[in-house]
């Protein structure tokens, strides 16, 4: 096994201090790389100020800037409308799930769902009328649905003008627009009117 | 390149980007590379666009991560990409690359002699396809596209020492090639 060595020690000599044969050797070649370089600046210098790259063609420079903008616009309006959507699209969402969680409480609770059966005491042959569209404008919006009142609670009625429907007066004084589909006597099956 | 602290889009995050100027300002340079980089002036078209497009999505993204002024670095390399996917594609077509010749520089030249001397600007475009394509690279990058070493590094995907002495030796054998015509004072 090799003696442990230590590693060889440099020592900064003046310049003045070197050997003549030495430093002459040391400044003439300091000289080459200088001239070397400014050589290579110089050609360097020469070259990028006497030539310069073509220039492109219009047809060329039109093509690149059409299409440049054309890519720029396309991923601004990408951008900018998936913000609009992620910004908007979250609060309408939870306004949407409200709204229908509130309809459905509404209608659970609302009379206007549970279909209006004559009382047990109430006498029979009643009048089956329906109010689907026509009384939509009309002064109650439950006569929407399907009633079936007794003949006998209806204390006044009367045309309307287009004679497709009639005002019911019930005996607790309540008003309906109704369409009339047809009357069913529940004795003779014969209409009414 | 890419490797910068704030990011470009930053500012472009509202801003339009005047894509148009900046075309007019370095579109030239560019296409100088993309034409050393690839077969033909047709393919040197497609390089370049492919590569501004790169550059815009990038920077539009907001993935672009850098300065503004490392556009041009960023899109040198990808046009060098580009051109390399091309050339490979090409490989495997060798029917199209048999009927393909190269363009002659007299009908597409890549530069420009600012003293209108046609005669040396024909014989600087000479010497320069006559050099390896390695150094031709090196001379483009460093005298018209302006880049730094580590720049040039970024660039070409090499070590930076070796960029360097790839310019020098370039240099010289160019020097070298010129001296029978030298150049304009």
């Amino acid at each position: 096994m090799p003696p442990h060595t230590a590693p060889p020690q440099f020592t900064r000599t003046p310049a003045a201090e070197l050997p003549p044969a030495l430093r002459s050797r040391l400044l003439c070649a300091m000289r080459e790389v200088q001239q070397a370089a400014r050589t290579e600046v110089q050609l360097q210098q020469q070259l990028s100020s006497a030539f310069h790259p073509a220039p492109l063609e219009s047809r060329l420079l039109v093509r690149l800037k059409t299409r440049v903008r054309h890519e720029s616009r396309r991923l601004r309006s990408n951008r900018s409308s998936g913000t609009v959507w992620r910004r908007r699209l979250v609060p309408a969402g939870v306004a949407i799930a409200a709204l229908m969680v509130l309809i459905g409480v509404l209608c659970l609770q609302s009379p206007a769902t549970v279909q209006q059966v004559p009382s047990p005491e109430a006498p029979p042959s009643p009048v089956v009328l329906a109010a689907p569209q026509l009384n939509s404008t009309g002064p109650h919006p439950q006569t929407q649905l399907h009633y079936i009142l007794p003949l006998s609670t209806v204390r006044a009625c009367s045309f309307v003008e287009d004679d497709s429907g009639f005002f019911f007066e019930s005996e607790d004084g309540e008003e309906l627009f109704l369409r009339v589909l047809r009357f069913i006597d529940s004795d003779t099956e014969e209409d009414p009117i | 390149m890419q490797d910068g602290i704030t990011s470009a889009a930053e500012g472009a995050e509202n801003l339009p980007i005047d894509w148009d100027s900046w075309l007019d300002t370095n579109g030239a340079r560019l296409f100088l590379y993309a034409r050393q980089q690839t077969h033909s002036r047709a393919d040197a078209e497609d390089v370049l666009q492919d590569a501004l497009l790169q550059l815009v999505r990038t920077v539009e993204s907001g993935d672009f991560r850098g300065e503004r002024s490392q556009w041009l670095a960023y899109t040198l390399s990808a046009i060098r990409h580009l051109a390399a996917d091309d050339a490979r594609r090409r490989l495997t077509r060798r029917n199209y690359e048999l009927n393909v010749l190269p363009e002659p520089a007299e009908d597409n030249p890549w530069l420009r002699c600012e003293l209108d001397d046609e005669l040396h600007r024909r014989h600087v475009e000479c010497v320069l396809q006559t050099l390896p394509a390695e150094y031709v690279e090196v001379l483009i990058l460093r005298i018209w596209e302006g880049l730094s070493f580590r720049e040039m590094a970024q660039v070409t995907g090499e070590n930076q020492n070796t960029v360097n002495t790839r310019y020098r030796r370039a240099l010289d054998l160019f020097r070298e090639k010129l001296n029978s015509n030298p150049l304009p004072e």
